[in-house]
């Protein structure tokens, strides 16, 4: 009988990726170039894990080389401690994953002086997703983070589904956005990415908004709010009730914020919403994105992030292209 | 070190209905695991069912280079998984969670509710391959609902069935059931887990003091990653450091094994 030995998964047909995990897959071929640039960042790739799907990167470090990443997002940092919700925070719906984490996250300082440390080994540059509760928190996690080293760039989450104070609140008022996005900008010199919810009547609104607030890049989309009911029980799937969705089921969602919003403003987009394979990351490309972030199709295929730029690869010496750049809003209407 | 690696189905048996034996050849996980530790693991190719699954090792066998799993067909997964046959492939990740760490000597006792016997296997068979004593307490619905009993046989020098239909152990609980046994044997416990019901764990807590043993429960949450990523499968646990008294810790990184004493029930 054959051995099932150590060979790395081997993705089912259609799934997460498409390609195996190769560790030793060697760097990009030559002649071809993945590499893009985001508010003056230069990513090797365009592939970004995101946040709050891949933890403080250790956690994903014995699947993922993170060197060979387009950057490194972390969790949603707070300005303190943040618990988290109730259990269970978790419900898987079809296609999709409906999540209420509620941003459990150790705080600023134990992030400086446990987290960053490990981070500041690897070379590809280290975006910091943060939240405040008010607009003086963002202000103030901006500033800090600003004077500790290895920080590259910052993504200012205005659109978290899954917490009482801040989060969606300043993300769905085009007005509070904006002044979160300058009180962000001005107590900070690094690359402000602002994080945008689908949770809105009009997206674009919200984009330009931020836009002309001073943001040097958009990241989109957060999850969606949805919900799920146990008939057994009578009780909400999730016990803060309301969840966000993330996985396949929301990426035509995504893939239509990201075309409306690259249509509106200048600034590059990272765009995200249930991107499991490099097709899945092309078609957001195609749409306008500069960049792509995988959230939960790691957490179903740890080795998805890799997977995925190697399938980017493939896809340009296939498709005869020199440089991924050339796909970038290149869909054709 | 975690893995993500594919396995081969060895074979698949139905042992009571609804309930299915798994074993996977995986040398390399079988090779890491502890008792105590499980794995995430998918085994269908659905696009609507998204997520791997949690499944303990039922048993961890090293020199076959296999593990095997006890399951419970529930949901649209474990369906999945029951029909899959020798030869198919499933994804697995892990070994997951923090496994449990042995007594150097004496006794330790086994209390597992339905399919809460499946991690409990793998702890009976390492206790019983290092020289200790192991008492097993199983209780279900019915007789045949009580899991592994034949295989708990092997390892324990003794195994108590309770069933709710009062045939077995008169319907008793398993922990009055472990008290009687501690009362009249005197063994020198020092550990018990315990899986599959709430109630059987925090009956655990008073008995601790009064017969000097650590009791520990294997928590399940609902998962995503397994790795310690998403946040996603917290338990309340003590914590005086913190002002609410409690912090969330993750059942996937941080257990699924826990002091019964610990947990905010
Ligand atoms: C650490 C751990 C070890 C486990 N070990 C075993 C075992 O050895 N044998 C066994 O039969 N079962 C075990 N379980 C429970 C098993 O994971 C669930 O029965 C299984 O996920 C149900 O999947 P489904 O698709 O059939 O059910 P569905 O009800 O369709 O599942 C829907 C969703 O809920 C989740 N879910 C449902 N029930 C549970 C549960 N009890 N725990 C966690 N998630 C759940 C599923 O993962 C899935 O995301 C374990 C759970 C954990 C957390
Ligand atoms: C479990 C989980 C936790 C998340 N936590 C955060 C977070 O802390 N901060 C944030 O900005 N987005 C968070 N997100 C949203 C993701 O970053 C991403 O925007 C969303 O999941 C859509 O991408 P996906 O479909 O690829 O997962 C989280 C998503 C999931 C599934
Ligand atoms: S399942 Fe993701 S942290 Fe435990």
């Amino acid at each position: 009988m054959e051995q099932a030995g150590n060979r790395p998964a081997v993705n089912l047909k259609g799934q997460a990726g498409g390609v195996p995990f190769n560790p030793h897959h060697q760097e990009t071929a030559p002649g071809v170039n993945l590499a893009v640039e985001i508010a003056g960042l230069r990513l090797a790739n365009p592939v970004l894990p995101a946040s709050g799907t891949f933890g403080f990167g250790a956690e994903y470090a014995p699947f993922v080389e993170l060197n060979r990443l387009g950057a490194i997002v972390v969790k949603t940092i707070t300005l303190h401690p943040t618990p988290g919700n109730p259990p269970p925070r978790l419900t898987e719906t079809y296609s999709g994953l409906l999540n209420s984490i509620g941003l459990q996250n150790p705080g600023l300082e134990v992030f400086i002086r446990e987290k960053l440390p490990y981070l500041r080994q690897f070379t590809p540059p280290l975006i910091v997703n943060i939240a405040g509760r008010t607009i003086g928190e963002y202000a103030e996690l901006a500033a800090r983070l600003s004077e500790a080293a290895g920080v590259d760039a910052l993504e200012v989450n205005i659109s978290c589904p899954n917490v009482r104070e801040g989060g969606i609140v300043f993300g769905t008022v085009p007005a509070m956005a904006a002044r979160v996005t300058a009180a962000v900008k001005g107590n900070t010199p690094l690359p402000v990415i602002v994080k945008l919810t689908p949770n809105v009547t009009d997206i674009t609104v919200v984009a330009r908004a931020v836009v002309e607030a001073g943001a040097d890049a958009l990241s989109l989309i957060n999850t969606l709010q949805g919900m799920a009911i146990d008939i057994d029980t009578r009780r909400p799937a999730l016990a803060s009730v309301v969840g966000g969705l993330s996985g396949p089921a929301v990426k035509p969602v995504a893939l239509y914020n990201v075309w409306r919003v690259a249509r509106t403003v200048k600034v590059p987009l990272i765009g995200m919403g249930g991107i499991m394979t490099a097709r899945d990351a092309i078609e957001f490309l195609l749409a306008g994105a500069t960049a792509v972030a995988v959230g939960t199709a790691s957490l179903v295929n740890p080795g998805a992030l890799m997977a995925i730029i190697a399938g980017l690869e493939d896809y340009l010496l296939d498709q005869g292209l020199a440089d991924i750049r050339d796909l970038i809003g290149a869909l054709e209407i | 070190m975690l893995m993500y690696l594919q396995g081969k189905i060895v074979t698949q048996k139905v042992v009571a209905p609804e309930y299915n034996l798994l074993v996977i050849e995986q040398p390399a996980i079988a090779k890491a695991a502890q008792p105590g530790q499980f794995v995430m693991l998918k085994a269908w190719e659905r696009r609507d069912l998204v997520l791997p699954r949690p499944f303990s090792l039922y048993r961890i066998l090293p020199r076959e280079g296999q593990i095997q799993i006890l399951y419970k067909i529930r949901g649209q997964g474990t369906a999945e998984m029951a029909r899959r046959g020798a030869g198919e492939e499933v994804e697995l990740i892990g070994p997951s969670g923090k496994g449990i760490t042995l007594p150097a000597t004496g006794a330790i006792a086994l209390l597992g509710r339905g399919i809460g016997a499946a991690p409990l296997m793998a702890i009976a068979e390492a206790a019983k391959g290092q020289g200790l004593e192991v008492y097993t307490f199983l209780s279900a619905r019915e007789r045949s609902l009580l899991l592994g009993e034949e295989d708990f046989a092997r390892y324990s020098r003794r195994v108590v069935t309770s069933t709710d239909d009062g045939q077995e152990g008169g319907g008793r609980l398993l922990t009055d059931l472990l008290v009687d046994i501690i009362e009249k044997e005197s063994p020198s416990l020092q550990r018990v887990y315990t899986c599959g019901s709430r109630r059987l764990a925090r009956g655990l807590i008073p008995l601790q003091a009064r017969y000097g043993f650590i009791a520990y429960v294997l928590l399940e949450e609902h998962m995503a990653c397994g790795t310690g990523a998403c946040k996603g499968c917290v338990c309340k646990v003590k914590d005086p450091a913190r002002p609410e008294g409690y912090s969330y810790q993750k059942v996937c990184q941080d257990g699924a094994v826990f002091p019964v004493g610990e947990v905010v029930w």
